[in-house]
């Protein structure tokens, strides 16, 4: 079920982030996401996206500062690498994120379907693409209907075609359900086409050094709100 | 060998896999068997009975002696004592294996138990537990136990990180975290652990017996050891390794085909 309203799920307030060896990786960082916002996060490689993305999805609590979650809100995660479980076949690890209550496995065909691997349900991890693995993973996000969806580079190794369908599954979430969606993203194009805002982190220690407000440039379909173009 | 090989694979729709396995495993002992048959005619001692003598030793015992009994007696022990020190060994050892205090305070307990003598184990069970069932099936499952904490430790160390976040971030319940995502991960380590097991148990299952019990594979070689009788010897013991082979072939090799299922 939806949250109601557009007051912030997520409101981030990172003071500092440093290794156990005493380096810090992050300094200030604060932003906050609401309903429906698509805001994407980008910066140089090994600025510390992704120990952003662990702190945010309450992985790491080893940091000085607070994340605050709305009431009820349901996460959905794709990581920078799939994080499938190679002894579960594609569809038992889609269903396994929806707790493998009754009529699990039967939604975990859909979600499977709907980012195009109907044919690969029931194979195993090893015997898929990085990029069909990358689908999965994202399936196994959007089908337990997130509120807030966290995209590690989530759209990387895929073919045209193949990150095509998936941003078209991520968007149909946000304008069928309203998720909030934080992605960390290198590709200009796929900020431009996507996000509502973008973040750009940098300096030593990582901080965030701008904002941007953008235009999300998804054609407008009849029936939803955004589709991505082609 | 070749030509068993050849054969099974000139009708390999014919002949059902599970054959064609039991196949190629028969064709080493049968080798050691023609050897045996060749060093006992040259020989010529009743201290090296023939292959034929032994069998049928075997399959009197079995028919109208004491075999099925006896055998029955240290099946049931190994099983028990197998079981156990599984059980006990995998909490331990993915209990080791997770959290390194635990690890630094139990280390030298498992290096002690490592490093004694299975002989030792049995002869201090007996003698402070009395010569009866409990102590043989503790001293048992001690000598085992270590060995199965070593490799389980080892599983749970090299755990994945990433997929152990992964069921953290979608808040798994408890079964899938085990059924889905640690008896999984550690099965190639249970496997290994099951199979030097084993063999390890009914070794010393059998020593135990002919220490301080009057039934069991491990009494009756004690027995014909004093009689000097190496025909009824060989005719236990080849009993025994039979069921082993048995076992071992069916249950684990059934294990490590649904273990090694996903892989490429």
């Amino acid at each position: 079920m939806s949250l109601a309203g557009n007051a912030d799920r997520l409101t981030v307030d990172i003071v500092e982030k440093t290794w156990p060896g005493g380096r810090q990786v992050l300094g200030p960082v604060s932003f906050a996401l609401s309903a429906g916002e698509v805001v994407a996060i980008s910066g140089p490689s090994g600025c510390g996206k992704s120990t952003l993305m662990s702190i945010v999805a309450g992985l790491d609590a080893e940091f000085r500062g607070h994340i605050r979650w709305a009431d009820g809100v349901r996460l959905g995660i794709v990581f920078q690498a799939p994080r499938l479980l190679p002894w579960r076949t594609a569809t038992q690890n889609v269903a396994l994120a929806l707790g493998g209550g009754r009529g699990a496995q039967h939604r975990a065909r859909q979600a499977l379907a709907d980012v195009g691997l109907e044919e690969a349900a029931e194979a195993y991890p090893a015997r898929l693409s990085l990029g069909m693995a990358r689908r999965v993973a994202l399936a196994r996000a959007l089908v337990r209907e997130p509120d807030v969806l966290l995209l590690d580079e989530a759209f990387v190794s895929l073919d045209d075609r193949a990150a095509d369908t998936v941003r078209h599954g991520v968007l149909a979430a946000v304008s069928r359900r309203g998720t909030s969606v934080l992605m960390v993203t290198h590709d200009a194009r796929e900020q431009l086409l996507m996000a509502d805002r973008q973040l750009v982190l940098g300096g030593a220690p990582t901080r965030l050094l701008a904002e941007h407000a953008l235009a999300r440039t998804a054609c407008q379909i009849p029936g939803g709100r955004a589709i991505s173009c082609r | 060998m070749t030509e068993a090989a050849s054969a099974v694979a000139v009708r390999p729709h014919k002949t059902p896999r599970i054959a064609a396995g039991l196949l190629w495993r028969c064709v080493p002992y049968l080798l050691i068997v023609i050897a045996w048959q060749a060093a006992a005619g040259i020989a010529a001692t009743p201290l090296l009975p023939t292959p034929g003598a032994v069998l049928s030793a075997l399959v009197a015992e079995t028919v109208h002696g004491p075999l099925l009994h006896h055998l029955g007696r240290t099946l049931s022990r190994v099983a028990l004592c197998f079981t156990l020190a599984m059980v006990i060994g995998t909490v331990i050892g993915v209990a080791m294996g997770t959290s390194e205090r635990l690890n630094r305070w139990l280390d030298p307990w498992l290096q002690l138990f490592l490093n004694i003598p299975a002989m030792v184990v049995a002869i201090l069970a007996y003698i402070w537990l009395g010569l009866g069932e409990p102590a043989a099936i503790l001293a048992v499952t001690l000598s085992k136990l270590p060995n199965v904490v070593v490799i389980i430790r080892q599983g749970a160390r090299q755990r994945d990180k990433d997929l152990a976040e992964m069921a953290h971030a979608y808040r798994f319940p408890l079964r899938a975290r085990l059924f889905d995502l640690l008896i999984p991960e550690l099965a190639p380590y249970f496997l290994a652990a099951m199979r030097s097991g084993l063999s390890l148990v009914w070794k010393i299952v059998l020593l135990v017996e002919l220490l301080g019990r009057s039934d069991g594979i491990g009494f009756q070689l004690h027995m014909y050891f004093q009689l000097l009788d190496i025909t009824h010897i060989l005719a236990y013991a080849a009993s025994f390794m039979l069921v082993i082979q048995v076992t071992e072939f069916f249950l684990l090799a059934e294990i490590d085909r649904r273990v090694a299922r996903w892989q490429r």
